[in-house]
């Protein structure tokens, strides 16, 4: 058996489930680590004791004969926008400091009933609002692979601490990039899934037309396992889809042969790295010498995504965030002379700046006056972008190109300049917009200032073909195996 | 465009009071991401559809039958203040 921190979700399960070891001992060899490594980097707000008691139930079960589930004695990380019955969801936020959640996210609820321990919840931008992990009221998360640069965002936190191996597979959620940018700065697997694959009750609202919630893993066999067992239709969340979800792990071997690939244009032009690109290069040549089919494909209005995504997420944000006001639970101010005032305040003292630059630009957008200028107008663009997809889903089964047009970038390079900040997002945040599942897959590195920084690929299917989507990235696994790697030992 | 008068009264119409001292600063971060997005304007839409929403399917709607709900006791939990049996808030109206 490998060390317990460099075993991944299924190796775990089997040896659990075998009695070669116990829940209990992965645990707490997994928070020995993250209590002696995590200081550095940040990656968990907080460790759940609860767990250990889950675990010693699961081991019981396992001694008792039960068959405890397919992720037996697992341990996640959730990041801390999604509902864990019991535990704090702060979202990164003062406004919800000290918020208990009341009930537990449906994939968390899958999770659970499959034999997952829920190890800690992770940091955020506040309200998934960032790409950096530097808007958390409590202090930003550094990146595994150099602890200057920002491990991406909003989900840094989930990815950080799968990259140190602080456990074999996180949560986080995805509106506009949220997993696989920093799944891509962090060199591990991020998936957003098909708006529609992951019930989205429980896990708290920002974009409602684009929010989705997926796994963090580092291998693909890792995340699709966990996928196949949040995924499905939810009575408690009337968007997520009644479309089967298939045996992902039954077809994931099967290889390159036959697939069309296409390699987007408009994600390889000189507005990326240089650097960038060549990996990607790379790994596109390694799946024509493995098989596949390579075909050029455009998706002419990718550079118009950012601006859509941006009125459209914004909108949906200031209306989803209206519920912070101080009344029924979440940061309420006392000094307040009437109910208006205590509305303003307790959201001024309650939510960062970005939070409230992007209610105060969606309740512009929606406004009487600007109505028509920006939302209107970014709706009939977001049709636009589903239509390059489309168009470009009739030659090829998957689209490829870069995850993000750089490297993982500095702490603080990009906080005072909130545009700098979404293009981080530009190639990202079109998928949320059209619908459509991507990964980021690790595919190798880049060298600056003597450290390895890693570059991500970006694998994008049609609605609901998740299935090809991981057998390409095992397939890339084992062409490089680069989340073999570990930027701690 | 989006002056610090405008982006008061929209920060009012958002119920999030921006103090004085910050308004210069919203105001321009705010201007230029409008700015910024306004580059939608360079495509002709006129001829094409809004796109609400991804979803795969209309709504699912499940059947109406009653089943379990959330207990009173952990509701309360996540309140702010109660008295046993209701949620004790502010005068709102």
């Amino acid at each position: 058996m490998s060390e317990i921190h460099d075993m991944g979700v299924i190796e775990i399960a089997e040896a659990v489930r075998s009695g070669k070891t116990t829940a209990l001992e992965v645990l707490e060899a997994l928070r020995a680590r993250i209590q002696g490594h995590d200081r550095a980097f940040g990656a968990f707000l907080r460790l759940d004791d609860e767990a250990l008691d889950q675990a010693r139930a699961l081991d019981a079960a396992v001694a008792a004969g039960r068959d405890p589930g397919p992720l037996a004695g697992v341990p996640i990380a959730i990041k801390d926008n999604i509902h864990v019955a019991e535990q704090l969801t702060t979202c990164g936020s003062r406004i919800l400091e000290d918020f208990r959640a009341p009930f537990e996210a449906t994939a968390i609820g899958r999770l659970r009933a499959a034999g997952a321990i829920f190890i800690g919840k992770t940091n955020l931008d506040e309200f998934a609002m960032g790409s950096s992990t530097e808007n958390s009221a409590f202090g930003p998360t550094r990146n595994p692979w150099d602890d200057g640069r920002t491990p991406g965002g909003s989900s840094g936190g989930s990815a950080a601490a799968v990259a140190a191996r602080f456990c074999p597979a996180a949560l986080g959620s995805d509106t506009g990039g949220s997993i696989r940018q920093p799944a891509s700065f962090c060199g591990v697997l991020g998936l957003k899934p098909t708006y529609g694959r992951v019930s989205r009750y429980g896990l708290v609202a920002f974009g409602s037309s684009l929010d989705q919630i997926g796994p963090f893993t580092r291998s693909a066999a890792d995340a699709a396992r966990i996928t196949r067992i949040m995924a499905g239709a939810d009575p408690l969340d009337s968007t997520a889809a009644t479309v089967a979800v298939p045996d992902y792990e039954a077809t994931i071997g099967e290889g390159l042969e036959g697939l069309r690939l296409g390699v987007a244009r408009e994600f390889m032009d000189d507005r990326i790295d240089a650097r960038v690109r060549q990996r990607i290069q790379e790994s596109v040549d390694a799946f024509a010498r493995a098989g596949a089919e390579i075909v050029e494909v455009d998706l002419p209005h990718t550079r118009y995504a950012i601006p859509t995504y941006y009125i459209v997420a914004t909108s949906e944000a200031s209306s989803n965030l209206a519920r912070y006001d101080g009344v029924g639970y979440g940061h309420r101010n006392t000094e307040a002379k009437d109910i208006l005032a205590m509305f303003m305040k307790s959201r001024m003292e309650g939510f960062g700046d970005e939070v409230k630059r992007r209610i105060i630009l969606g309740t512009y957008c929606l406004s009487a006056g600007s109505y028509d200028a920006f939302y209107d107008k970014a709706l009939r663009v977001r049709s636009l972008l589903r239509r390059d997809f489309e168009q470009a889903f009739e030659r090829c089964d998957l689209v490829l190109g870069p995850t993000t047009p750089t490297p993982p970038f500095r702490l603080g390079e990009k906080v005072d300049d909130p545009i700098a900040m979404y293009l981080a997002d530009i190639l990202t945040a079109s998928l949320n917009l059209a619908g459509l599942p991507g990964a980021s897959i690790p595919a190798g590195f880049v060298e600056e200032d003597g450290r390895r920084l890693p570059v991500g690929l970006q694998v994008i299917a049609n609605r609901f073909r998740e299935d090809l989507i991981f057998r390409v990235a095992n397939a890339h696994e084992h062409l490089h195996g680069f989340a073999k790697e570990s930027p701690i030992s | 465009m989006a002056d610090a008068d405008e982006i008061r009264h929209v920060a009012q119409l958002a119920r999030i009071e921006v103090p004085d001292a910050r308004l210069p600063l919203y105001a321009a971060q705010i201007a230029r991401i409008i700015d910024f997005v306004a580059q939608l304007d360079e495509l002709d839409t006129d001829q094409v559809p809004v796109m609400m929403h991804a979803s795969a399917d209309e709504d699912v709607f499940r059947e109406d039958q009653p089943g379990n709900c959330l207990d009173r006791s952990v509701a309360l939990r996540a309140a702010r203040d109660h008295d046993d049996e209701q949620i004790r808030v502010p005068k709102t109206l």
